[in-house]
Parts: structure tokens; sequence; C-alpha cells
């Protein structure tokens, strides 16, 4: 089997693939430091499967990378693993005791894991839970890292629609009002109630309306509203107002 | 329900956080990232692979490799904290010291690798990389029995073996033999018996242990089966440390000349040179080295087989004085099939940590890696564009007193239509092309903008090199080098200081670095004009005295300069410049010593033309049996406005807070039998020395990271029982009345605080603490949080309030504070810096812009960070996506509506009118 291998790398003429790592169980235990290993999903796995299969998908290049980009470490890099290019890593020369697994990439989420190691050479992982430390969630050991979710570091901008100019409140409260001013009259269609309306609003509308349009006239041309003309206005439509009666 | 209330909390959090965030077309528009790997240890140029590059290995535990052309990165992987990640060798495939160059082992046999790093002693780590693209390959590792004489371990590599070399001063060499990319023994350990090993005398040269003995070199070869002993006699004893010359097998430099104790390999007699370095040229090994001699650096080679110089190689050039005194690393060369590679590059390293590739007789590229070590830094403003200037000078006139300005109003008119009329001279000389020519300033750009966004930023680093740095482009604009300048006693580092702001126009910024003499340890002062770079006011002042404190007083009249204030170490004081004296008369100092954690309050009194200091109180923080050390001081930003002087309760009534300058924080730790290891902190007022507050925390210790700011202070701390990162906040207030709400004094001594206080728990280590800080200190504060993962995060001091209520309570309601959660969120939309990381992320800096609303900000660590924060939003500007378009449509349309309808209505009332 062995031989087989051998052959099968030579054939593929890579020397980086099937190097055994680490070394023989019993030194770890004389020394009393452990190894914690496990493998690392790279980062573009989360976004395979929605761009439908591998081959098909654009070649990140990017991709490459990962391996730099993704730092796993413990105690701010007091212990540290590197990741080769099929995604396993290893931490060597650890002693016993416990430990949160930081696996940091700048673009992709991972969840830090717990990792114990008893002074047998136990190991057991479990999910981080600083709130409650009792609660135990175990993960399989050895560690399988998988991205969670890319980072969202940024805010969308806001993009000018014309929906939501005319949903907006202000926009609604005004165009409300005049729908009803206008469209309300007309479809009134017995002609005594729209009589009605015509009386009982415009004598009220005609006490303004000349003074506001006046004063505009007056702000837009300059000219001063003679006081003379202004007077007898409302008495001859005081005097319409009695005729129709 | 508790969750309920955590559901709560989060969405109240989550709001708070997203009110900061970044929109994604705002990269890189206001802040850049210096990406940095440290001081050159060992390189490996490679020209002639089909992919040329240099693999470094560097002090600061970072292997990486470089591009040719540029020094740019191509990857970077950053090995653990010393002393685990510091590196001991580094071998690249197809280079040994070896003749036979079979370092690659055949194909497919499980030998192979790239490049290999050992790093470490206990336990030592071995690791083989893929060259291309930085990925691991294989790592194994070995643990030492005696781990502290493991620390003198040494590595060769030879034949795809690598040799662990463990000496036992003045007794004998364990050697063993790895295969190197297995990590599985060879065979067992063999002992050499050596008794005339000493740690200073010996170095390893390829497989040879050489050590000098009075005028004679004793070497062993280590691989070879004799273990035969060679005695090599030297002409003088030699005085410097002998050093191996990397490349070739058994040879030495001793006092700048090689030398070769190894038979099978001859070496060139009458050399004499700071620096050597072995490669090949036209398929045959040469020796390069390199000397600087008055600024002028000169590359000779020969042939090492017969000793011929090779001119080809030779060049010289003006080596700029900022990067130090260089020495050749590593070189290769173009290997042509003609045999015509005239191409080479040579690489230095420099005592200013800077890697410099040289190239056919100039600086090809350089990178400054003195800034992953930035251990200070100062935002200075630019100067103003000549035009303001005089303007500027108009309005000082008048601001000087008013009462003049009633009398001579003439005058002044006068004054402002002569300026205007040179101004308008000067714009059509400009025009016409005959105005004076702009200053060097000027034409880099380097003038103040409208918001004071745009500074300079000052560096200082540990290797004693200041960089002047645009913070908006992050171009160089000037680089400085003090040699023989370190950090003080007792872990404190260089200080930068700025002496004069660039607000007295026509006087120039001035700033200051204080430091301590290399040889003597005596202080230094180093005064410069921190827009140009160039030496100012004396530039370079060696002290008599020790420096043991310092501290800066006002600035005097007549040329705007602050005075330092400083005490030596035999507790006199002494004032720089002289004639800011009297300034220092009442002044305060106070010293800590962190090792036995005491304080030390001095009172300075200046009288008849002498200045005296009077040790006035002591304090001993060192607990009952003197275990405590001190692990952070914190006091308070000596630019900081506290603008709020209280906190409005649900009640509608005061809190004041207790706002006092002289409060500093002081933390020590210390081991302890029943809880590990315990943690004080104390807030003492370091006027009077009166402990304000004290606190104990059990089963903790460090990292500690401290804030301290207006009324309030936070720190962070590894809680040992509970293994999580927590955080405590502490407020302090005065109370329903101030007792004096003009002045502050701390001897007449207001009433003990009272303190509010509360932790929280942090998901990450935490490795720098900064408060936000603006102009007028009315815009919100918030705590930036530098992560290990080498993320800032914003978080405002609304989620950090030790008032949070627990209990959901009206009066918390109207107070506005938000329900505690036990563990604080980092929301990703608040990471200032979203994935430009800075590597080891070890200090922020903040300092206020001239706008209210904005902070500047540079984080370091190996990497460098520098951008801009807003924590209340740019209230003070126009949005940056203000719709001008639609504003402007909306403005048309109403005015030519209300013409429109202007028009309807008096139609109509025409047509009523006819009715």
């Amino acid at each position: 089997m062995r031989l087989k291998l051998f052959i099968f790398t030579a054939l593929l003429a890579l020397v980086s693939c099937e190097v055994i790592i680490g070394q023989d169980e019993l030194v770890d235990e004389v020394s009393g430091l452990f190894t914690i290993e496990g493998r690392v999903s790279p980062p573009d796995s989360l976004f395979s499967p929605i761009q439908g299969g591998g081959r098909s998908a654009p070649v990140n290049k990017n991709a490459p990378k990962w391996h730099t980009e993704i730092t796993l470490s413990i105690n701010d890099g007091e212990f540290k693993g590197f990741v080769r290019e099929d995604g396993q890593f290893m931490i060597s020369g650890v002693p016993s005791g416990s430990y949160i697994l930081d696996v940091h990439h700048p673009d992709v989420f991972y969840e830090p894991v717990r990792v114990e190691i008893n002074p047998k050479g136990k190991f057991r992982a479990r999910k981080v839970n600083f709130v409650q430390p009792a609660q135990i969630m175990q993960v399989p050991y050895p560690l399988r890292v998988k991205p969670l979710m890319p980072f969202k570091y940024f805010q969308t901008r806001e993009q000018w629609k014309i929906t939501d100019f005319l949903f907006s409140p202000m926009v609604l409260m005004m165009v409300l009002p005049l729908l009803l001013m206008l469209v309300l009259p007309k479809m009134i269609n017995d002609p005594e109630t729209k009589k009605e309306i015509d009386n009982l609003q415009f004598p009220k509308m005609g006490n303004d309306m000349p003074e506001i349009s006046e004063m505009l006239t007056s702000l837009l041309t300059g000219k001063q509203p003679e006081p003379k003309e202004k007077k007898p206005a409302p008495a001859v439509r005081q005097a319409k107002k009695r005729k129709d009666q | 329900m508790q969750e309920k209330w955590l559901l709560a909390g989060l969405s109240v959090a989550l709001l708070l956080g997203t009110c900061s965030a970044l929109y994604e077309d705002q990269i890189k528009k206001f802040d850049w990232r210096g990406v940095n790997v440290g001081a050159l240890k060992q390189s490996r140029v490679d020209l002639n692979h089909f992919q040329p590059r240099i693999l470094v290995s560097t002090h600061e535990g970072v292997v990486a490799s470089l591009c040719v052309k540029t020094g740019e990165l191509v990857w970077r992987q950053v090995l653990e904290q010393k002393p685990r990640g510091d590196i001991k060798l580094l071998q690249v495939s197809g280079f040994s010291d070896d003749s036979s160059e079979t370092a690659a082992a055949p194909m497919g046999s499980n030998l192979g690798f790239d490049m290999l790093t050992v790093q470490g002693h206990a336990p030592a780590l071995v690791r083989g990389w893929n060259t291309n693209m930085g990925a691991l390959e294989w790592e194994w590792s070995i643990m030492p029995i005696n781990t502290e004489r493991a620390q003198d371990a040494l590595w060769i590599y030879s034949k795809s073996v690598l040799y662990h070399v463990l000496p036992a001063w003045r007794s004998h060499l364990e050697v063993t033999a790895y295969f190197a990319s297995s990590g599985h023994s060879t065979g067992s350990t063999s002992k050499v018996i050596a008794p005339w090993i000493t740690q200073e005398s010996c170095t390893l040269s390829g497989t040879f242990y050489v050590c000098t003995e009075g005028k004679q070199l004793i070497s062993l070869d280590l691989v070879s089966k004799s273990g035969q002993v060679i005695r090599t006699s030297l002409e003088t004893e030699p005085k410097g440390k002998t050093q191996a010359l990397m490349g070739l097998n058994g040879v030495v430099i001793v006092d700048g000349k090689p030398i070769s104790v190894n038979k099978d390999q001859s070496i060139c007699g009458g050399l004499q040179s700071s620096s050597y370095a072995v490669g090949s040229f036209n398929y045959r090994k040469i020796l390069a080295y390199a000397d600087l001699s008055s600024g002028i650096l000169r590359i000779n080679a020969l042939y090492l087989d017969n000793c011929a110089p090779a001119a080809d190689l030779e060049q010289s050039l003006v080596f700029p004085e900022h990067f130090g005194t260089p020495s050749l690393n590593n070189f290769d060369c173009k290997q042509k099939r003609n045999g015509e590679g005239k191409n080479c590059m040579f690489l230095f390293s420099t005592t200013s940590e800077s890697i410099v590739a040289v190239q056919q007789g100039r600086v090809r590229w350089s990178r400054e890696e003195a800034l992953a070590n930035v251990i200070d830094s100062q935002f200075v403003d630019l100067p103003l564009a000549d035009s303001e200037g005089t303007l500027e000078n108009e309005m000082k006139g008048k601001a000087g007193d008013f009462t003049s300005f009633e009398r001579d109003i003439a005058s002044a008119f006068l004054r402002r239509i002569t300026t205007q009329a040179v101004q308008i001279r000067s714009l059509f000389l400009h025009v016409i092309g005959l105005g004076p020519p702009p200053t060097d300033t000027q034409r880099a750009g380097l003038v103040r903008d409208s918001f004071g966004l745009h500074k300079m930023l000052v560096l200082l680093t540990r290797a004693g090199k200041i960089f002047g740095i645009d913070n908006v482009s992050g171009k160089h604009h000037w680089q400085l080098y003090l040699s023989n300048v370190i950090g003080f006693a007792n872990d404190e580092q260089m200080r930068l200081i700025v002496q004069r702001s660039a607000k007295h126009f026509p006087l120039q910024p001035l700033c200051t670095i204080l430091g301590k003499n290399a040889v003597n340890g005596n202080g230094v002062l180093y005064r410069f004009n921190p827009i140009t770079g160039k030496v100012a006011e004396g530039g370079l002042v060696q002290l008599d005295y020790k420096i043991k404190q310092l501290s800066l007083l006002g600035e005097t009249e007549n040329d705007f300069v602050k005075g330092i204030l400083l005490l030596d170490a035999s507790n006199k004081v002494h004032v720089y410049p002289e004639h800011a004296t009297p300034l220092a008369d009442g002044m305060y100092l106070y010293t800590a010593d962190v090792k036995s954690a005491e304080l030390a309050g001095y009172f300075v009194k200046y009288a008849g033309g002498q200045l005296s200091s009077t040790h006035i109180w002591n304090a001993r923080l060192g607990g009952h049996n003197s275990e405590q050390q001190i692990i952070g001081v914190a006091g308070k930003n000596p630019i900081e406005h506290v603008h709020s002087q209280g906190r409005v309760l649900g009640d509608r009534s005061v809190l004041y807070k207790y706002i006092n300058p002289n409060l500093v924080a002081f933390v020590t730790q210390a081991p302890d039998s029943t809880h590990k290891s315990v943690l004080n902190l104390y807030l003492v007022d370091v006027v009077s020395g009166s402990v304000v507050f004290t606190m104990t925390h059990r089963k903790v210790r460090a990292p500690l990271s401290i804030v301290h700011s207006e009324n309030w202070l936070a720190y962070s701390y590894f809680n040992e029982k509970l293994r999580r990162t927590e955080i405590t906040t502490i407020e302090l207030y005065e109370g329903k009345t101030q007792a004096n709400s003009s002045v502050w004094s701390s001897l007449q001594a207001p009433p003990m605080p009272l303190v509010e206080r509360q932790s929280y728990i942090l998901p990450t280590i935490v490795e720098a603490l900064r408060e936000t800080i603006t102009e007028r200190g009315i815009t919100n504060k918030h705590v930036l949080i530098g992560t290990a993962s080498g993320s800032i995060v914003e978080m405002p001091w609304h989620l950090l309030d030790p008032r949070r209520p627990i209990a959901s309570t009206t009066q918390g309601r109207e107070e506005g504070a938000i329900p505690y959660i036990p563990e604080l969120p980092l929301p990703t939309e608040s990471h200032i810096n979203y994935n430009q990381t800075v590597a080891r992320l070890r200090n922020i800096y903040t300092a206020p812009s001239g706008l209210e609303s904005t902070c500047l900000v540079v984080a370091t660590g190996l990497d460098l960070f520098v951008t801009r924060v807003a924590p209340s939003k740019t209230f003070d500007l126009l949005k940056e996506d203000f719709d001008y378009i639609l504003i402007s449509i909306v403005l048309v349309a109403l005015t030519s509506g209300s013409l429109i309808v202007k028009h309807l209505a008096s139609r109509k009332l025409l047509k009523q009118a006819w009715k």
C-alpha cells in the first residue's frame, strides 16, 4: 500500500501533497505537548452551491490566496496553525488545557471552537459559549471548520426611487387632500347637493382667495393693491349671494 | 423572559451599531493600510526561478515572498508570537552551504521542500512551505528535554538532513540529526566533547562549529564522522564577535576578514569589508562585499575560484543617509545562456530596519520595515497657504486687543486694503508666471484644507527612524534616522512631542523627540520641523543627565513654544528651552516604578532664578509582600475637552461628572496562591497623591488594555475562571451638586466621587483600547477596540455605560439607557477597517481634526492603518450622497408650479368677476 502511494506521488510529480504529517504519538505523551488537527473548508465553498456547480463557476483569481489570508490562532498568536493546500491544518506543541481556536479570514466568518485537551491527551471540541460556560455543545474532533457567512462590513446606499418618493408621508399628506378636494366634488352626481356644496364652499374661499392672490400678484409684480378696489369686492359678492337665494 | 430581553437589547444594540458603518464606495477614500514584514533576518534573492522572487525571514517572526521588481509582498505568513515565532533558520531548496547543490530530494521521496523554517526552541517547530503561494506543506516539532538550555540551540541543514546542535557551555555539544521533511530521527544523539565553548566566542558556519580562543580559531566539523578538531591561527586577537559567512561551509568573518577553517573551501585573502555575501554569476561562484564610506556605497565582487575581481558587478551609488548603515544580506544575478548576465540584485538590510534593493548602480526599491514597530505618533496641522497666511496675520492683529482696534479703525482699514492689493498683485503675477516660486511644501500639496482633515502624520519607530507621512494619501514625505538613541529605562519608549503647533503663523511647527543615548544612558533631545523633516533649533542635543520623567508646560509668550519639564535621576528638574523656566513654577510631577509598584509625587518651585523639586508624597501599591507589579498606567489625554458637565437623569435632575484632570489609573498584577492571579486597580490623584478609588479582581490576568477619559474608565482583561475576555467600565460622579464648577483643585479635595461600575463580556481578545477625541468634545465618545484578529471595532459608550439598568425601569428608559446584556456584540458594520486587518495590532492613536464631528485614527502593529471616524455621523457636513439633482428639480418644479398656478388663479378670478 505504501509502495503504491509512493508510485502514485512519483507519477504525479507532486512533492507537497502526500507528505505524512506529524510524529509518533509516543513523543507527544512524553513531552506533555499535543497536536490539534483538523481541516478548514475554503471560503469559496460558501458560494459554490449558489453558483451552481464548481465547474461552471467563474474562477476566482484570489482563490489560491486564502491559504495565507486565513489565520488559525490560539491566545492571540501564542499558538498558530497554517493551512495546507488541501485545507488540513495542525497546531503542534500545545500543552493540555482549554483553548479557543480563532479562525479568522478577512472576508468570511468562521465560528471559533473551544478545544479542550486533558493531561492524558484526550481531545474534546465544543461550541464557544461565553455567557453560559457550563452549557456544553460538542462538535466532532478532528475539527472541521466551515465558513458560516461572508462578513457584511458595509452599509448599502439608499437609492432614489419614485415609489419611495410617492409613498413618503410628506407627499401622501399633500396629495391625498388634494385628491379629495378635486375628485370628490365631481363624483357627486346629484345636482342639488352639488349646488349646496358650491354655496357652502365658495363664500368661505372667496373671502380668502382674492387676498392671497392679490398678495401674490403684488409680490411678483411689485404693485401695491389699491385699497379702494378691495373693499367693494366682498359687498358685490354678498349681493350676488343674496340674489342666488 | 430573559431571552426576550436579550433580543430586545440586541436589536437596540444592532441599531446603534449600524449608525456609523461605512459605505462600500468609501473604500480607500480616506483610509489606507501599509503592510510590513519587520527587520530583515535572512533572505534569498532568486532571479532565475520561473517566477523571480525574494524569500525573507524577519526578526518579527514573519516569512514572506517579495516581488523582485517593486518589493511588494507576494504572500506573507505571520508566525507565532515570540519566543515561539523566533525564526532560527530559513532554508530554501536548491541553496545549500555544501558545494553539491542537491538539497531538493528526488521527486516523490517525501523529502522534498521548497523552503523550510525552524522556529522557537521549546518546542522547536519545523515547517515546510510552498513558496509560490505561501501555503504550508508539512510541519513537525520536537520538544527538548532541557528547555532552558535549548534557548541556545542552533540548527543547520545539510543534504536533506537537519542537525539540531545543542551546546552545553564549557562542556560538550549534542548533535541530533532529523530527516528535514519528516522529523524522524536518523539515529541517536551524538555528544561531542568540547570544553572550550562559551556563548560569547562561538558561531556556527555551515557544518563547522567555530570558537575563538586567544589568537586562534578552534573548529569542529559536526557532520563528519571523524570529529577532528581543527585549529586555525590568526594574526591578531579578534576584537568583535565572529560571524558566519552564509553560503560557504566553514568560513567565518573575523573583524571584517573572511577566514576559512574548512580545508576543502579556500577563500581569497586580503579582503576587508563590513558585509559579505556569496552568490553565483555566469555559473561561477562569487563573493560580493559592500561598504559605505562618506555616503557612497561601493559594491565589489570577486570570483571564488581564482580570486579575480568581477569587474562587471562593481558599482557605487549615493546611499541616502536616512537608511543608516547597510549590510549586504543576499544577492543574485540573472543567468543568461551566453554568459553575459549583468543584471544582479543586491539586497541590503540597514540599521534603520529598511530593506534596500540595489540594481545597476541605483536603489531599485526600498521597504521601510521600521514601521512595523511604531512607538509614538502625532498628527500635525499643515501650514497655511501664503494668501491665507497674510489674512491670518491681519486677524491676529485685530484680536490682539479690542480697545486699540476701536481707536485705529482707519489703520485697520488701510491694512485690509493693502493686503488685498498685495493679494491681487500676487495673483496677477502668478497668472502671468512671474510670481515667487511656491515653497517645497506647497508644491508637495501640503497645504491645510478647509476642514483640517489633511494632516502630517509623524511616526516615531523603535529603530529610531522618524517618518512624515501624508495621512490622506499615505505618501512618505520625509524620513529621519537617529542612530544610537533608544527608549528609556522602566520599559518606557522614546517620546514624540509637539512643542509648537502650526497655529502660530509665520512660525514653523516644532517637534521634539526625547530618548536615551544608547552608549552612556543620558537623555537626548532632537528637535525638527514636522512638515519638512528638517532639523530645527539646534537639532540633536545631548543632555548631561538621565531623564526620569517629563512633562509639558504651557506656551511661552514670545515664541509659543511649550517647554519640556524634565526630572533627572537625582530628582533635579530642568526645563528645555531654558527661557520657559518660570512657567514651571507650581508644577507637579509623579513617577511610577513598574517593578516595585511605587509612586512618588514632586512639587516644582521656581525661586530666585532656580528650579527645585520637593518630594511631597509616596504611595506603595506593591501589596503586603511587594509582589504586585504595575502592568498598566493610563492618564487622560491632555488636549481633551469635556463639553457636558453632567448627565440628565430620568427625574430631570443632573448628576454632575467627577472630572479630575489629574486622575491617573494604575493597574497592578501579582500571582496569588489561592486565586492564581490578582489584579488591582487604583485611581490616584497624582497631584495630591490621594487614592480616589480601588478595585480588586481575582482570578484575572493580563493582557490588559485601559482607556481613561472624561469621567470614565474602561479596561479589559482575561478572566481565568470563566476563560473569557471581559471589560469593566467605571464612571465617576460628584453627585447632584457640583463643588466648584469653574476651577478644579486637587488640593482642596472635593468629596469622594460616586462610582458606577459594570462588567461585560467581549467575544474576542482585546489588544488595544482608545477613545475617540474631537476638537470641542461635543461629539459622542466612542471606544475603539483593537482585536487580536486585527480588526478595529467602534463601540459607542452607550453600550459600555455602567448605568445600563439590569431590570427595566422607567427611570432607565427616561435616561435613554439600554437594558444590560452580558455579552457585547461586535457587529461587522462597526469594523472601521473592514477587511484591511492590522496584523499584530499593538496600539491605536486618535487625534481631533478641524471638524467637530470627525476624529483621525491611526492603528499600529506589524501593519499600519490610517482612517477617520465620525462617532455621531458627520453632522457638520453635507452628506456625501446629498442629492443635488433632486433638490434642484424640486425647486424648479415648485417655482414653475407656483407661477402656473398664479396664472390660472388670476384667469379664474377674471372669469368669476365676469359672471
